[in-house]
């Protein structure tokens, strides 16, 4: 140990040094106070011995000042002193002493005192960096629970607008609990509904339920399919989820015309459909939870049911089910809720049961419930809220492609240009159309203009076969000929417009046949330009038949 | 990917399951889903896992509603991303089959 030495008396400081050396401590002297004092911010001293009559400053003195100075751990300070009245001991206690030993030293007695201390500061060190780590450790939690309430408010929340048809109601505890609900607008109409818990409380959740919002939100507004929502969320979770982490989740998309809802529900109770009279039909979870432990059992399939615009569908979490079942004494909360003839009494209900549970201190999970009126009028209000990213960001470009024979004959090139489209300009949500689009036109251009096969063959079942082996041999023999495709994309206020120019080297075909109303034709062919024209701005052919220009706003 | 073909075993609903691309590359497996079937069963087409379809596809199902008797059976598509509801919906395919 090094050990500091105050001590004006150069007789009394050999005596100690020479006991103390002899036990293998450093000794460093001070003959003073003032002096002991800079020593000890100096150096890096394991204890102190502090005599008590000094000149300059006393010991009193000496202490208080090193037992002020905050930069330093606690540093044991034993005096040394020749005076036994009380009243001077007391004095050496308040002044910030930690022992006493009396003149003169016996060693045996200071070896002791020295161990004691020792050890009493090594408590002390242990001590404060416990107390030190579970301090930042706390100003940690509460820097996280803060960035886990602005993520769920301004992340997560926004999509959820007022006047959508949906209630929604949640109930959260101090910091947030797992649940969240969000909603969104789908390009081709109808909505998307999802509620979501996670296992875990706090910054986990958050940082989940943002990976949730973010694919929820960017794929509705591109039109997918819940059934691939279902599983983006499912192959971004199970990477990021710790094994002991689930996330339960229901997911429904009610389409613009309110007829049928489509259903994936893994580990939330029962989705109830609600209907005039009563209950119409109520949703079991049929999937496991999100999680690594199900990961193997994960199936994105969904289920579908008829519904009427007018119905309710009801969505809530555990919390929820529990709240009503403590509350109502029922364990039948489909029927409960079903009771209900409109979201408002039964959110009103739900807020009865969450006060009398507060007011009884019943420690209560987060009660999430989403209460959505299908009534498309109501749809059509979220839709116009919900501003299309993607179409803000619309770009000014033009590809030529120039295909040749024996390309034509080899390559199916649909795909590609449509990867390429893709490339320049993300528009997921017009992939299906576009490849519509790309269709019709390459394959009028083929099978009508280089081909010269006459589509009236396909109006029968047995002409359709006969129409594509026909097709599949003429193809294979093709000898020379072309098909050039432009497509120019123009951004316009709020969207733009994707032009088709289609030539190919053949003599043109008669397309004004195909001018029959889509809607009356039964039969099996006719209906590439009709539908065409029915999705586009513009379908113009040239007088010979053998360019078309396209024009499709977006 | 294409077709796949699946007969319930108490009724004798037969599902045609279309998968990515849905146009007149798949004509044969899509016939043959049918063309041994009676006129009297009834059929669901899953449209979930299809991607893209074009008018050759609107042509098949069309095909496939004629071969069976409408009096008797019928055809439900269902499982339709919208961008293809919609292209069934241009082509007013409600008032042929019911889609679900």
């Amino acid at each position: 140990m090094k050990i500091l030495v105050a001590e004006d008396q150069e007789v009394n400081f050999t005596l100690l040094k020479k006991l103390l050396t002899r036990d293998g401590h450093d000794v460093i002297w001070a003959k003073n106070g003032l002096e002991a004092y800079n020593k000890f911010i100096e150096n890096d001293v394991d204890l102190i011995l502090m005599d008590v009559m000094m000149p300059i400053m006393n010991g009193y003195e000496a202490t208080k000042k090193i037992k002020a100075y905050e930069k330093k751990p606690f540093i044991p300070v034993i005096f040394v002193t020749a005076i036994t009245g009380e009243e001077e001991l007391q004095k050496a206690i308040e002044a910030g002493g930690d022992d006493f030993l009396s003149k003169p030293v016996n060693n045996i007695v200071l070896k002791s005192k020295i161990f004691a201390l020792n050890r009493i500061q090594g408590l002390y060190s242990l001590l404060k960096k416990q107390n030190d780590e579970l301090l930042s450790f706390k100003k940690r939690t509460q820097k996280e629970q803060k960035l886990a309430e602005n993520i769920y408010n301004n992340i997560i929340y926004p999509g959820v607008s007022g006047n959508s048809g949906a209630l929604i109601t949640h109930e959260s505890l101090k910091m947030f609990g797992g649940d969240f609900a969000l909603i969104a607008s789908n390009p081709f109409g109808g909505v998307n509904v999802l509620l979501g818990n996670v296992s875990e409380r706090g910054l986990i959740s958050s940082i989940c339920a943002m990976q949730v919002a973010e694919i929820f939100y960017s794929m509705s507004s591109k039109g997918f399919h819940i059934q691939n929502i279902v599983t983006s969320i499912h192959n971004r979770l199970s990477n990021l989820l710790s094994s002991t982490v689930n996330f339960s989740m229901a997911l429904l998309h009610v389409d613009k015309e309110c007829k049928t809802v489509t259903v994936w529900n893994g580990g939330l109770p029962d989705i109830i459909i609600r209907s005039g009279a009563g209950l119409r039909d109520s949703v079991q979870s049929c999937h496991p939870p999100i999680g690594k432990e199900f990961s193997k059992d994960f199936e994105s399939t969904c289920q579908v049911f008829s519904i009427i615009p007018g119905d309710r569908l009801i969505l809530h979490s555990d919390g929820m089910k529990k709240i009503l079942e403590q509350n109502s004494g029922e364990k039948d909360v489909v029927s409960l809720v079903s009771r209900f003839e409109n979201g408002v009494s039964l959110q009103k209900y739900i807020q009865q049961c969450i006060e009398a549970s507060k007011n009884n201190r019943v420690v209560i999970d987060d009660v999430t419930m989403i209460d959505l009126e299908c009534i498309p009028d109501n749809f059509r209000d979220i839709s116009s809220k919900v501003e299309h990213v993607d179409r803000l960001r619309t770009k000014s470009w033009k590809v030529d492609f120039d295909f040749k024979s024996d390309v034509i004959k080899s390559v199916d090139p649909l795909p590609h240009i449509l990867q390429c489209i893709m490339g320049i300009q993300g528009m997921e949500a017009f992939k299906a159309p576009l490849f519509m689009i790309l269709s019709e036109l390459y394959n009028n251009a083929l099978d009508h203009g280089l081909l010269e096969l006459d589509s009236s063959i396909k109006s029968n079942p047995e002409g359709y076969v006969t129409f594509y082996d026909e097709r599949k041999k003429k193809l294979s023999e093709l000898a020379n000929g072309f098909i050039r495709i432009s497509i120019e994309n123009e951004p316009i206020n709020n969207g733009a417009v994707l032009s088709f120019r289609v030539d190919d080297s053949g003599p043109g075909f008669d397309q004004s046949v195909s001018v029959l109303d889509i809607g009356s034709n039964t039969t099996c062919s006719g209906r590439g330009i009709p539908l065409l024209k029915s999705m586009c701005e513009e379908v113009v052919y040239n007088q010979t038949g053998n360019s078309v220009v396209v024009k499709y706003r977006w | 990917m294409g077709i796949q073909v699946s007969k319930s075993e108490d009724s004798n609903l037969v599902t045609i399951s279309v998968n990515g691309r849905f146009d007149f590359s798949l004509h044969k497996a899509f016939r043959e889903a049918y063309k041994n079937e009676p006129a009297t069963t009834p059929f669901v087409v899953n449209m979930s896992g299809a991607d893209y379809m074009d008018s050759s596809a609107l042509g098949m199902l069309l095909m496939l509603r004629e071969h069976l008797d409408s009096n008797v059976a019928s055809v439900r598509i269902e499982g339709c991303q919208p961008a293809i509801r919609q292209i069934l919906e241009i082509s007013k395919f409600e008032k042929l089959f019911e889609i679900a």
